[in-house]
């Protein structure tokens, strides 16, 4: 049966929904007792149906809601008829249906509404520590998943309404600061309990029947709206490459994204295998993150629901590291491989949407998101009482945002579209006076990455020291000291992420983004300097006035402005000699094209379409835009025509990244830098369907 | 009323007979139902009736140490518990910390048994588990430094409530150890085991009727308490020092124990003992008295039914906070190895010295060196299955070290006990080993050598090595003991031998890995060798008889280097023998220095009946004199060492670390009276001061006053 609903009443329904998650967020935050939660906000509350579809995600960790839709669907499986009206799940083993990494457990409840169950409510938040071989329960040093902590599948905290103290006994030995991680799992409980009386309210005002056709009605908007927005997207294939980091070593995760009509197909074929280290992940991690990337950016005013989810599909080839079995660690399921996954298809969803100018979303072009270059760690302490304590530094997440098409990248790991992914940032007075720890300076780091006619927004530079305590212990489990993320249509890779500890005796040491043990004793402190995205556009067509006004407000300075971006200060007759040479020095340093196309020899007519930022195709032929040069012929790569300039970036100094760039032949403007490995000739690839077609 | 004293004698034994049946059936039940050779062919389990108050009443199975730990993780469930509790509960325990077993992985299946809704007993079922999860593959974790890291903790929880299965317990157990389809027959056999030991006791009250089974229990009980305590007083009132050192690589850990014997009651005080440490082998009163408990008792009480009246008289303290009661989050992976064995070992030390000085104790003739218990050379082989799993292999073989030699006999080889059952396991058969694990054995035998000489020598350690077959490499995780300091012999003895551990490269080459370790590997052509230590020997080597040497030679454990070295013989030569040990015997004295308090034949009245004091030093009067020479040693209260002359030789010059024996000679004829292993720069560690040598002393000033 199906019925009209008014959308007017579809609407303040939906309105409701939200509502009540929002208090229940409260409910969250003024019951746990962790400054992780209250503090840094690092939780959510979601509502699903019955059957485990996100209706509505509450609180500021947007990604956990893919999770718990994977942790419902988990338990409904596991339990079937057995569940009951006051069970309460706690998940949190993402080889077993946890949630997004072990810390960030999911307590998820079934609500029922006159003895039917109607309505799912999954809470999350980061506790503390889990247990495990590392205070904090990331542990880098795990070679496998039996030592990172205690693994949770979907248990019972209560049967029935009631309490399963063999379970919460079980949870108390095993981890470490039991009492406040205690406070904050009965915060999430109290979160859910709030949910499920709320939904009540609801569902008896509207009726039950038309709750849940309401529910669907809701899904099926968002829905068909979203595949609206992807038919504009023009129809073929695009990949990317970025590699995940352990120390110098580097795990490939490429990704092909197809496009077909409503349709979307993330294919990470060619990940690598699943590796001893903690950060291996699950396809629902992957999908949460992803979807919720995608979403900011072509859907950030649809209602996020089961129907953002529908036309998406993702594909992870068992036994990789984006889905891994056990014994595979998966402490850091959450971050280095499962980010960097999400963060390549959302580079390949940039091609795609450069390569529409029909989609909406057409001029929100930009670089590599930040989710995966975050740099957080753990300090913890030995309290004068003789208790363990410990601070996660979410901080560590406020890496500087990629250049967009029209705009210089956000400062401080801001997105430009949509909702803010993960927590915010915490107060250095309530951080100071939970801890004994002294800030030192919290500030926007120098932009030395992310050049670009739009540059790169600066990083988190933060530093802090031991306060009333003899030392700190530091766990690291931050991504992207070698390999930075990349930008678009010419910008500069971004800046890499430092930590490091400066030595009373005033030496400097540099920590491993990955390491545990680091030790900053009372007289030390702690710096990190968190990374970039990368610029957009070739830095020598940026505007000389901003390069100016960078330099005024000390975002980089003059040395920077010349080698960088081609200025002389207050100077554009200088300015311009020096660009035109340093182009022309780009050229002479490169490799020739792989096959050098001449204007005499083609026919370029028709109208022009975009093919790539600063490249167009006529007809069967890719033309670079400013200058006209003819690039490639359908149905190679617009990049044939290119020559190709290697920079190796670190030398002797670190592994062997480069930067490629591909120029345009005739003026050796940058048409577009890649940040590879230098041994991989995998590459970038954008093509729709037009254009591998127009030369047939 | 009728009193548990009206109950008809025979009775009462048929009724112990038939529950140390139903234990023994039990035992069978686990045997039959548990699958991995842990507990198969190693033997690594037990099961354990007790009271509703959790008192012992029997246990069954070869790990006799765990009925304690039964006492104790049924006594915590209880407090936890209480009225809660109800038929068809299941509880499991394994987190010494919190109500567990004897260590993470020894886990504790306890089960009540009701009848006609009155709670009338308990049954514990314990073995040990090849993984409890955390850090290292099978749970021992030397690099553990809390126990957040060691292992999935578990405090007494139930794995089933009024009979129904607690999935999310069982859930959570799956998901957190490894091989955890293994792990999980093996408990589901401790089930198994504890139903058919609590159907058989109702069978047994059925027949009985309730109240005449539980006065039964409290008569055994009381029966075996008396009696003990009887023989508790026959031991010379006093105090008795012995101290030991648990080691970690190069680090001791102090370990001294003071008994006090007065009248029927014993009292065993840890007082000195280290700080809790960040290493894996911390422990728990509890623990301690597991196992010292089982080690009085094979002494004092072998032909006792082993129960509750067995516990009674005898007081253990471990101070809070230290290796011997430690808090979280001390790491307690080993809890019932190093610290605890090594402090009920010292425990028995001093209980042989006071068996030493009561003749009247029909327990006399046991005496001997140091337990073999903490010198156990225990570790875990991994590897990964050609199909990818991982497997593991525990080797029970490294329990076989060699016993220390007694008043009248020799040692026993490969960690047989003299009296009393063997403590742990049993030896596994290599063709089943070789069967199960895709490891080929190439050698098993008896180690030999000098050490652990004496009059009465010390039986050998077991030799024993294996390498991979059909896999590429063995991953080891060792948590042996006594690599350094070596278990004492008594009476002159000498110390025995240490553990060594030796992976033998396919090159040539080898490498001794230290004995509490992880993370070495022995390659596909490379072969593992493990040669476990011995306890000491009883009395002076040169004093051991010729003939047993010459034995010895003809068997191959010594050659005649050693018998010339170790023990002044030149075979088939009595003349050259007798001059030699002579010879040896003065050059003692010439390397040693000084008594504390020189005393001659001049300078004391020696009178009255000699009572023994120590083996071979007797007390007439208020002076020590030894034995064989009649040199005095020490007057009253001085300790009998005071008239020693010293002699401190260094164990392991500049290989190791600074390890002491120390001989307390006979002044006048160089006799070795006793020897110490001691760690460089700490005092002698043992005392004998039995009441009538301090109080002796005592009277002897009080007439002198007078």
């Amino acid at each position: 049966m199906s019925r009209t609903i008014d959308p007017i009443d579809l609407e303040v329904l939906r309105s409701r929904l939200e509502s009540i998650g929002d208090q229940a967020c409260r409910a969250v935050e003024q019951t746990a007792i962790s400054p992780t939660v209250t503090e840094s906000k690092d939780y959510s509350v979601t509502l699903l149906d019955a059957s485990g579809d996100v209706i509505i995600g509450s609180g500021p960790v947007t990604v956990h809601y893919g999770a718990a839709a994977h942790t419902v669907r988990w338990a409904i499986q596991r339990y079937g008829e057995a569940i009951r009206p006051g069970d309460v799940f706690m998940a949190n083993d993402p080889h077993n249906g946890g949630g997004l990494h072990p810390q960030d457990v999911m307590v998820s409840q079934p609500i029922y509404i006159d003895g039917r169950l109607v309505a799912w409510v999954g809470v999350s938040a980061h506790m503390m520590d889990m247990g495990g071989m590392t205070i904090g329960s990331f542990s880098p040093e795990a070679t496998e998943c039996y030592q990172e902590c205690l693994r949770m599948p979907p248990v019972r905290l209560f049967r029935a309404g009631e309490e399963m103290t063999d379970v919460w006994d079980l949870i108390r030995t095993n981890i470490r600061m039991a009492q406040l991680v205690e406070m904050d799992l009965r915060g999430l409980v109290a979160g859910a309990h709030f949910m499920a009386e709320r939904l009540g309210d609801v569902v008896h005002q509207t009726g039950l029947e038309t709750f849940i056709e309401s529910l669907a009605a809701i899904r099926e908007l968002s829905e068909r709206e979203l595949r609206r927005r992807i038919s504009r997207i023009a129809d073929g294939t695009y990949r990317s490459v970025s590699w995940v980091e352990h120390r110098d070593r580097f795990y490939k995760i490429p990704c092909t994204l197809t496009v077909e009509g409503s349709q979307l197909t993330f294919d990470f074929e060619g990940a690598s295998a699943q590796t001893t280290h903690f950060f291996n992940s699950k396809p629902f991690i992957v999908e949460s993150e992803l979807v919720m990337l995608f979403a900011n950016l072509i859907a950030p005013d649809l209602p996020f629901n089961a129907g953002i989810f529908a036309p998406i599909t993702i594909r992870c080839p068992p036994g990789s590291i984006l889905d891994a079995r056990p014994p595979a660690p998966i402490s850091a399921s959450h971050m280095h491989a499962s980010f960097n996954a999400a963060g390549t298809a959302m580079e390949t969803v940039m091609m795609a949407l450069a390569a529409s100018p029909e989609a909406e979303r057409h001029r929100y072009l930009h670089g590599a998101t930040w989710e995966s270059a975050l740099a957080n760690q753990l300090w913890s302490w030995t309290t004068p009482s003789g208790e363990q304590d410990a601070y996660v530094v979410l901080d560590g997440m406020w890496v500087g945002g990629s250049a967009g098409a029209a705009r210089d990248g956000a400062d401080l790991g801001r997105n430009t579209v949509g909702a803010h992914v993960e927590g915010s940032f915490p107060d250095i007075e309530v951080l100071e006076t939970w801890y004994p720890l002294l800030f030192l300076e919290r500030s926007a780091r120098d932009s030395t990455g992310g050049a670009g006619a739009q540059r790169a927004g600066g990083g988190n530079r933060m530093a802090f020291r031991p306060h009333g305590i003899e030392a700190m212990y530091g766990t690291c489990f931050g991504m992207r000291r070698w390999l930075p993320l990349q930008g678009f249509a010419g910008g500069k890779p971004g800046a890499c992420n430092q930590f490091l500890i400066h030595r009373a005796d005033g030496g400097v040491e540099s920590l491993d983004m990955i390491s545990a043990g680091a030790r900053v004793g009372a007289e030390d402190w702690f710096e990190m300097r968190l990374g970039s995205g990368g610029g957009y556009g070739d830095p020598l067509d940026r505007d000389p006035a901003k390069v100016e006004l960078d330099v005024r407000q000390g975002r980089f300075d003059a040395k920077v402005a010349r080698e960088a971006y081609g200025v002389v200060l207050t100077d554009p007759t200088a300015t311009e000699r020096v660009r035109g040479e340093m182009r022309l020095a780009r050229l002479a340093r490169a490799r020739p094209a792989a096959k050098r196309l001449s204007r005499e020899a083609l026919k370029i007519a028709g109208e022009p379409q975009p093919l790539f930022p600063g490249v167009v195709q006529y007809g069967a032929v890719a033309v670079a835009e400013i200058s006209g040069a003819p690039l490639a012929h359908s149905p190679d790569a617009w990049t044939e025509g290119c020559p190709v300039l290697v920079e190796p970036l670190w030398g002797e100094h670190g592994p062997e990244v480069i930067y490629r760039t591909w120029l345009d032949p005739e003026t050796g403007r940058a048409l577009h830098v890649e940040a590879v490995l230098g041994d991989d000739p995998d590459r970038f690839v954008a093509a729709p369907k037009r254009w591998a077609e127009a030369g047939a | 009323m009728m009193t548990a004293q009206d109950i008809d004698p025979i009775d009462l034994e048929v009724l112990r007979s038939r529950l140390e049946t139903v234990g023994e059936q039990a035992c069978r039940a686990v045997e039959q139902t548990a699958i991995s050779p842990t507990v198969t062919e190693s033997k690594d389990y037990s099961v354990t009736l007790l009271d509703a108050g959790g008192g012992l009443i029997i246990g069954s199975g070869t790990v006799i140490y765990h009925y304690g730990a039964a006492v104790h993780a049924v006594r915590s469930t209880l407090a936890r518990y209480g009225a809660a509790i109800r038929p068809g509960d299941v509880f499991l325990a394994n987190d010494p910390h919190n109500g567990g077993g004897l260590h993470p992985q020894d886990v504790m299946v306890h089960q009540p048994i009701f009848l006609e809704g009155r709670l009338i007993a308990w049954v514990g079922v314990s073995a040990h588990l090849i993984d409890m999860g955390g850090m290292v593959v099978g749970s021992f974790a030397p690099s553990a430094s809390e126990c957040y890291q060691e292992a999935f903790r578990v405090p007494s929880v139930r794995l089933f409530r009024e009979g129904e299965e607690v999935t999310d317990v069982w859930d959570l157990l799956r998901t957190n150890v490894r091989m955890s389809e293994l792990v999980e027959m093996d408990l589901r056999g401790l089930v198994a085991g504890a139903h058919f030991a609590g159907a058989r006791i109702i069978d047994v009250v059925e027949q009985t009727g309730v109240d005449m089974f539980l006065r039964g229990l409290t008569a055994i009980r009381d029966r075996t308490e008396a009696e003990f305590r009887r023989r508790i007083e026959q031991l010379a009132d006093g105090v008795y020092r012995a101290t030991s050192w648990t080691e970690f690589q190069q680090e001791f850990f102090k370990i001294p124990c003071t008994l006090t014997v007065a009248g029927d009651t014993l009292t065993f005080d840890f007082e000195g003992a280290s700080p809790q440490t960040r290493y894996f082998f911390n422990s728990k009163p509890y623990i301690v008295a597991a196992e010292l408990l089982v080690m009085v008792s094979n002494v004092l009480a072998q032909d006792l039914p082993f129960n509750d009246g067995i516990f009674t008289p005898v007081t253990i303290r471990c101070p809070e906070g230290s290796i011997l009661n430690c808090r979280p989050p001390a790491p307690i992976g080993a809890a019932h190895m190093h610290a605890s064995l090594n402090a009920a070992g010292v425990g028995l030390e001093a209980l042989m010295l006071a068996l030493a000085a009561s003749p009247e104790s029909p327990h006399h003739g046991y005496l001997e060196g140091a337990s073999w218990d903490s010198a156990l050379g225990m570790q875990l082989w991994a590897w990964t299955t050609p199909d990818g799993h991982q497997d593991a292999y525990m080797s029970f073989d490294s329990l076989w070290a060699g016993s220390s030699g007694g008043l009248e006999r020799d040692g026993n080889d490969l960690g047989r006990n003299t009296v009393g059952p063997p403590v742990e396991g049993q030896y596994p058969d290599i063709e089943v080993l070789e069967s199960w694990y895709p490891l080929l054995f190439l050698e098993r035998r008896l180690r030999g050598g000098a050490d652990g000489a004496g009059a009465h020598r010390a039986g050998s350690g077991n030799q024993f090595s294996f390498r991979p077959h059909g896999i590429d490499k063995l991953h080891g995780v060792t948590f042996g003991m006594r690599r350094w300091l070596p278990l004492q012999g008594m009476a002159g003895g000498r110390p025995g031998a240490c553990n060594e551990f030796i992976i033998h490269r396919a090159d040539g080459g080898s490498k001794m890995i230290d004995v509490s370790t992880s993370g070495e590997y022995v390659g596909e052509n490379d072969w593992y060798e493990m040669r476990l230590a011995c306890g000491g020997g009883f009395g002076d080597p040169l004093d051991r008889d010729l003939a047993l040497v010459e034995r010895d030679v003809r068997t191959g454990r010594i050659d005649t280097a050693i018998a010339r070295e170790a023990y002044g013989v030149v075979p088939g030569d009595l003349a050259a023998t007798t001059a030699l040990r002579e010879t040896m015997r003065r050059e003692r004295l010439a390397k040693a220095s000084a008594p504390a308090k020189p005393l001659s034949r001049s300078d004391v009245l020696v009178s009255g009946e000699a009572l023994p004091l120590y083996p071979g030093v007797v007390q007439r009067g208020n002076v020590a004199v030894a034995e064989a020479s009649g040199a005095p040693l020490a007057v009253a209260p001085d300790h009998w060492t005071a008239g020693c002359a010293v002699l401190d030789e260094r164990r392991w010059g500049q290989d190791g670390p600074d390890v002491i024996y120390r001989t307390w000679l006979d002044p006048e004829s160089g006799r070795a009276l006793g020897v110490e292993a001691l760690v460089a720069g700490e005092e002698s560690g043992f005392l004998v001061a039995p009441k009538r040598w301090t109080e002796g002393a005592a009277r002897t000033r009080t007439l002198e006053q007078a």
